[in-house]
Formats: structure tokens, sequence, C-alpha cells
């Protein structure tokens, strides 16, 4: 500190050393007080700024020998004061092969110069400090006596801004993306500087690693051999300027794999062509990797599907040129995938002449169903929207000999982010099938004809048939009514004649005459009758009136209007209701019931013999009512009572006692009771009698 | 008062003339004032100016037919003439054209003889009130 005193002392301000020689001694005793006064204050201040100074301070002799050096410059390169003292300044601190610049500026400031200039010196361990160097002379009475060497440290940020401020469009770039991490690499010293956001890149906390544990474990986490090409590109990159754009993987301490994008610049020493440093972004790009992969699987994909399909089908980009060409394309069109792949001659294949196609309106987003229809006169297409695409069938007359009919399917492409990037068009063949169809078509129209004439025919038919029915009702209507009329007025006239009284005026053969005449139309009308019944049975034809009825006065009327014809062979009709009730209301056709019940006893009477009698019994069993009417009479031999019921069917016994009648009688009496939801059984023995029982259910 | 036959009024409607002579013969034998008309067109008239107590209607008749005849005289609320269906038609051709409920019996002229077809006509009078319930005929 003696020393830096001493060399204090030398730099008093030029005033007063210069100044105040006075002519009295008491005033210039008084001056030279102040003078010491003031070199005292000024020894003060520059005491404190040599000791306080962050900038490194080396004081010499005019021969650049270190008088003593500050405690800046003790931290900057590492010297004590105690090895500075005594050596030459560009010995300690000036690296030897930039020994020249350092003579230079010993030189510039020997001639009393000031002198400023960035350089590199050395730390005492031997790495390198950017630094600005300022070298100024000690001047006292015009001669040099002494030097300073003041040092001020430029590596890390203050490198970086003044980096910044030379290189700021190169800066800017690197520093392009807020998301990216940042590393500045200082090549003189080696170190690396990482940005946080750089750190948490890696999956590592600012906090928890630092720049040097980083830079070391970098090439460990990257993807084996990635770091040799790494080095190669800085090498190329800090040699020759090529540019510096890497994608590398990383795997992470947590096992996960990691994409990266890393853009570098390097600053130069202008005047050295030296590199400094490298700065450099860094930006995690595994989902853009993802979807490249993603889509390149999907694109190999497509193309191996494509390769195999059956369906003749070509691919071509933005710019019309064709980029797939499948096998069946090139079954189809005749022309090889490496013929076509490349070029925008799809159009060849179709056309003589060069002419756009809807793939190519398809792909600059131009195709309208106005340009489908101009283009493609022949053509039928699912109108929707194209965006989605088209299908349609299209005649194409220079295709082939003669034209083809080809059905397509053309389809824009987009990229993920829904940018157009082709479009894809696919063909089919239908020729074959068109014609088909065609056929198809003729032949369904024939017949369609066809069918429709025999429709018509069938129609005809069916209404001559319904018209034919028709008839027949009518027939059986006006027949019924024909045959019944000249009976009625028979029947009703000999009814007149067979009257008691006036038949008691005629003479006893007229009498027999009117009774036989009178009988005889009896049995003509109730065959007429029967036929006819038996007519509509057939026909479904048959149909009931029913009313509610009163069973037990319908069978005792029909029994008094009977006594005439049962009183002539003097037969006892006996009539027992055993249903305990003078009423018994049935849904009953009255008619259709009176015929049946009439039926029944005019077989009792025929068959009986004059004398015997005759049951008529009503009864209640099994929730039905029975009406069972017995008689005495000849009986029906066993082997003929289950063919009773049939059509035209008299008992032989009966027929060779020709009673009269058709044998109708208990074949509409049995369909009349069926219809009735009823029964009709009946039970007999031969000459002993026949019972018929009539089953009828109560509602 | 007695009962007079004479003051029921009885309209016969039946082409056929022998059948037509017939019915009016039983009639007229008991004492009924009997009117007959040969075809609807006629009957219809004489429903109109004689106001018979009951009418027999037979379908099948030139011109106008019994069910036409029918329908005319059930379009008039305001009076009903009991009618006696009195044809050679089954029931089943007289269900296609009209219903049972529109007529107070249905007889096949056939299968009743003429004294049958009378005493079912009384039957309907006394339904009707057109004759007293104690009366034999």
């Amino acid at each position: 500190m003696e020393k830096l005193r001493s060399a204090s002392k030398i730099r008093l301000p030029k005033k007063i050393i210069t100044l105040r020689r006075g002519p009295h001694l008491a005033e210039a005793a008084s001056l030279l007080r102040e003078a010491q006064e003031a070199a005292r204050t000024s020894q003060g201040y520059f005491e404190q700024l040599f000791t306080q100074s962050t900038d490194a301070i080396a004081a010499c002799d005019a021969n650049e020998y270190v008088l003593d050096v500050n405690p800046a410059f003790i931290d900057f390169f590492g010297y004590t004061p105690e090895e500075a003292r005594g050596k030459h300044i560009n010995d300690l601190v000036v690296p030897p092969d930039l020994v020249t610049g350092a003579v230079a500026i010993a030189n510039r400031v020997a001639k009393g110069e000031r002198s400023y200039l960035e350089a590199l010196r050395q730390h005492k361990d031997g790495h390198l400090i950017p630094v600005t160097v300022t070298g100024a002379p000690v001047m006292i009475a015009g001669k040099r006596v002494g030097v300073y060497a003041i040092y001020r440290d430029m590596t890390e940020q203050k490198q970086a801004e003044a980096a910044l401020a030379k290189s700021e469009e190169r800066y800017a770039l690197a520093m392009r993306g807020a998301n990216d991490g940042l590393w500045d690499w200082n090549i003189v010293t080696g170190e690396k500087y990482y940005t946080p956001r750089f750190k948490e890149l890696l999956g590592y906390h600012d906090a928890t690693i630092t720049n040097a544990e980083l830079q070391k474990k970098f090439p460990t986490l990257l993807v084996p051999g990635e770091w040799k090409r790494m080095e190669a590109a800085t090498k190329a990159h800090l040699k020759h300027g090529a540019p510096y754009d890497l994608e590398y993987e990383i795997i992470l301490d947590s096992g996960d794999r990691r994409w990266f994008r890393s853009r570098a610049h390097a600053i130069w020493d202008e005047k050295t062509g030296k590199p400094l440093r490298m700065v450099g972004s860094f930006r995690d790009i595994t989902r853009r990797r993802l979807a490249e992969e993603q889509l390149a699987a999907s694109q190999k994909l497509l193309q191996d599907v494509l390769a195999g399909s059956p369906v003749a089908t070509y691919v071509i980009d933005l710019n019309h040129k064709i980029i797939i060409w499948n096998k069946a394309m090139e079954h189809l069109a005749g022309r090889k995938a490496h013929q076509m792949i490349g070029t925008d001659r799809h159009w060849e294949v179709f056309y003589p002449e060069k002419r756009p196609m809807i793939v190519d309106y398809m792909v600059k987003g131009l195709a309208t169903s106005q340009i489908i229809r101009r283009h493609y006169r022949h053509t039928n297409f699912s109108e929707s929207r194209f965006e989605n695409g088209v299908v349609g069938d299209v005649f194409f007359s220079g295709f082939y000999k003669g034209g083809k009919w080809l059905r397509f399917m053309i389809k824009p492409l987009y990229d993920f982010e829904g940018r157009r990037i082709g479009a894809i068009e696919m063909m089919e063949d239908v020729h074959q099938q068109k014609l088909d169809h065609e056929r198809i078509h003729h032949f369904n129209e024939e017949l369609k004809v066809t069918v429709a004439e025999k429709t018509r025919h069938l129609e005809e038919a069916n209404k001559h048939l319904q018209s034919l029915n028709v008839l027949k009702d009518e027939f059986i209507a006006v027949t019924s009514h024909e045959l019944r009329s000249p009976l009625t007025a028979a029947r009703g006239y000999l009814s007149f004649l067979n009257d008691p009284e006036t038949r008691a005026t005629l003479p006893e053969n007229a009498r027999q005459y009117v009774s036989r005449a009178y009988n005889n139309v009896e049995a003509l009308n109730s065959l007429v009758n029967n036929i006819l019944d038996v007519s509509r049975l057939e026909s479904g034809r048959f149909t009931l009136r029913k009313i509610q009825t009163n069973l037990v006065s319908l069978v005792q009327n029909l029994l008094d209007n009977l006594s005439i014809s049962a009183r002539e062979k003097k037969l006892a009709v006996r009539f027992k209701n055993l249903t305990g009730s003078p009423q018994l209301m049935l849904p009953l056709d009255p008619l259709r019931l009176h015929q049946v019940v009439v039926n029944l006893l005019d077989n009792a009477i025929k068959y009986s013999k004059p004398g015997k009698s005759i049951w008529v019994i009503l009864r209640i069993r099994d929730s039905r009512v029975q009406l069972v009417i017995k008689d005495q009479g000849i009986g029906i031999p066993q082997r003929e009572v289950s063919k009773i019921f049939d059509k035209f069917i008299q008992a032989k016994n009966a027929a060779s006692r020709y009673q009269g009648g058709a044998g109708l009688g208990l074949f509409i009496t049995q369909k009349i009771v069926e219809l009735h939801g009823g029964t009709i059984a009946v039970q007999s023995r031969l000459h002993l009698g026949t019972t018929f029982t009539l089953s009828l259910p109560l509602k | 008062m007695t009962f007079n036959p004479q003051n029921i009024k009885i309209l016969l409607v039946e082409d056929d003339e022998d059948i037509r002579e017939m019915y009016a013969t039983t009639f007229m034998k008991k004492g009924f004032t009997v009117f007959t008309a040969h075809d609807g067109r006629a009957a219809l008239e004489k429903i109109q100016n004689k106001k018979p107590d009951l009418v027999l209607l037979d379908i099948m008749m030139p011109n106008v037919d019994g069910y036409q005849v029918l329908k005319e005289v059930r379009k008039d609320m305001t009076k009903y003439v009991p009618v006696i269906m009195l044809t050679n038609l089954d029931p089943g051709h007289f269900e296609r054209h009209a219903q049972f409920e529109d007529v107070d019996e249905y007889l096949i002229k056939s299968q009743y003889s003429p004294s049958e077809v009378l005493q079912k006509s009384v039957e309907v009078l006394k339904l009707n009130k057109r004759m007293p319930q104690d009366v034999v005929i």
C-alpha cells in the first residue's frame, strides 16, 4: 500500500502542482498546506476507487512492471499482490499467443495515449477471459512515469449483451419462441449457460442443477451416437458457417423419450475470425415428431392398402403431380407406375389432348357441379358437397375401343391442419355392369309390360268370375223364386179345396184326388226348399237370423199344427217340458229351428206305425238345452246309423218302403243345428224306434 | 163397440195374379177390406191414398220392387205402417238389401199356406193394436 500511496502522490492534480508559486513565503507555506490538504483528499478518493472498483487494476511503472494490484485484480486473475509485484504485466495476464496485441497497446501507452481494446486475457490457472483493456499513462511534468492497466470482465451476461448488440438479428432468431430453452456457450472458456426453461425442458429445475453439471450430463442424455452428430454439426458451423439446425432424441431421467430441435449461431471475433460464443435455442418437438411419424405410418399404410387394392387408384399432389399409381390403375390405364409417377399426365389415359380433370379441380378447390357437368356430359354423379368428394359414373368415349363406363370416386386430401394437399381418384370399370344393368332394365321393362298384361287378364277373369258368382247368387235367388211361385199358387188353391168345410162339399173321389194332389205338392215344395238350402249351405251363403226366441212356445205351436197329419195315422204325440219353466229364451233363427223340428217330427210320423206314440221332451243337460224326439217306428239298421246325416241318404229300409223325399232333410237339419253351435245325435234300434237328441247352447 | 174386420184395410202387393187373388180371397172370406197393387209404384200410391193397416209386400216385381217400396214407406217417420214381407226370395237375399228390423214379419210364400199367412197377419195387426187381442179370426 506504500507504493500505491506514493503512486497516488504522483498523480496530483495538475493545478496544484503547477500553480501557486507565490512570492510570499507565508503565502507559499499556506498554499503548500492547502495543496497537501487537497492532495490528501484526492489520495483518499483514489484509494477508495482503487480498492473498491469491480474493474481489475494494475499500477505499473514506466516499464510496465507491476507496482501494485487492486482486490478486483486478485479475484479476476487469481494472483496475489505479492505474486504480481515486480512482474511484467504482459507475463502475468497476456496469453502467450496474444503478446503482440499487448505490445501494441504498450507502445501506444508509451506515447502517452490512452488505449482501449477488447481482448482475451489469461487467468493464473490458464483459462481465458474476455475483457476490455484500458491502458492509461501516468504523466508527471510531461513525463511518463507509469501505467495503469484496467481490465473489465466481459464474460456471461455482459458478453451476451454485447453479442446481442452486435448481432441483434441473429440473436433474436435464436431467441424466437417463448417456449424455447436457450443455451449460451462461451467458446473461449468452454462454459455453458442454460436458461431455466432449457433445464425445465429436460426435466430439471433451475435450482437443482448447475450449468456446469448440466453441461457434463447433457451428452449422456442423448441417444447413443447423437452426440457425435452434434459435435460434427458444431464443428461445421464454427468452421464453415454451415447452418446448425438439428433434431435429436433425448432420454430424460424419467425414462421419457423426447424430441428436440436445436438451432444455433456462433459469434466470431471480427478481427481474428475466431469463434467466441455460440448461442442456441432448444425446442421440444416431440408432438410434431409423433405426428410426423404417424403421418408417415399412415402414408405407408395408405400406400400399402392402395397398392393391393383391386380398385384402380391414383393420387396427385397440389402441383397435379402423380404421387401414387397403383397396380389396378396400371392395369386399367395400361400405363406403368414408373411412367406416371412424378408427372402430371394422368389426362393421357382418358383424353387425346391435355385438359384438366375433376381431380385437378378438386386439388384447387374449384370443383363445382357446373364444372363437372360441363366437362363430363355423360356423367351421372351423386351431387353432394364436393369438399367431401364426388362419386359418379362417367363414359369416356376415348377410353378403349368405343369408350367405357367408369365409376369414379374423387376426393380432396387434407393434412392434419385441414390444408388441401392433393386429391385421390379411384376408378372401377363398370362397363359390363352398365350393359348388364341396361339389359336387365330392358328385360324388366318387358317383364313389366308382360306382367301388366297378365294382371289385366287375371283382373278381367276375376271380374268375370265375380260376375259369375253374382250371377250364380242371382240364379239361385231367381230359381228359388220362380220355382216357388207356381208351387205357392198350387199349394194355396189346393189348401182351399182341402179345407174341411170345402172338402165336405166335394164328392168322395174328388176328396181323394185333392188329398193326393195336395200331398204331392207338399212333397215337391219340401224338395225344392231342401235343394235350395243345400245349394246355399254348400256355397257358404246360408245365414242365420238369430233373435231371442222362446223354444217352448216354438215347439208347442209346431205340435199344434202337426196334429192333423199325426191324427191321420192315429199317433199320440206327447210333449214333456222338463226344463221347469214355461219360457226358454234362446238366441235362435226361429224359421230355421222350426224347419229342423218339423223335419224331425215329419220323419218320426213318416216312419211310425199307426197307433204308436211319439215323445217330444225338452230338458236341460250340462248347461245345454236338449230336445228329444223319440218314436216307436221302424228304426234304422245299425250300419246305416252313421250315414243318415249324409246327403241323398235314406236308410235302405226306408227306401224299400219309399216314403218320399230326396234324403236331404237330415243333412240340412244337422247343418242348421251346427250353425247354432249345437249338436244332433241319433240312437236307433231296428223295429223298436229311433231317438234324435238335439243339443243347443243356452247362450 | 164390436169389432168389424171390414174396418181393417189390407194392401196386397203382388205381381202374380193367381197368388194375388188367392190371398185376396183368403182375407175377404174373413171380412177384411182388401186393396191390391200389381207393382211397387201402384203400391206406393195406394199406401198414400188408402192408408192400409197392413201391407203384404212381395219383393220381385216389375218397375219398383219391394225393397224400394219398403224404403219409401220407412222414410216417413211420422206414421208407422206394418209390413209383412211375403215373398219366395230367401232371407239371405233380403238381408243383402234391407234390414229385418224394418219389417214386422218375413214369410216365404211357399212355406206357408194362405190360412197360415192370414194367422200371421192377425198376429201382426194385434201387435200393432190395429185390432183387439181377444178377437179370433
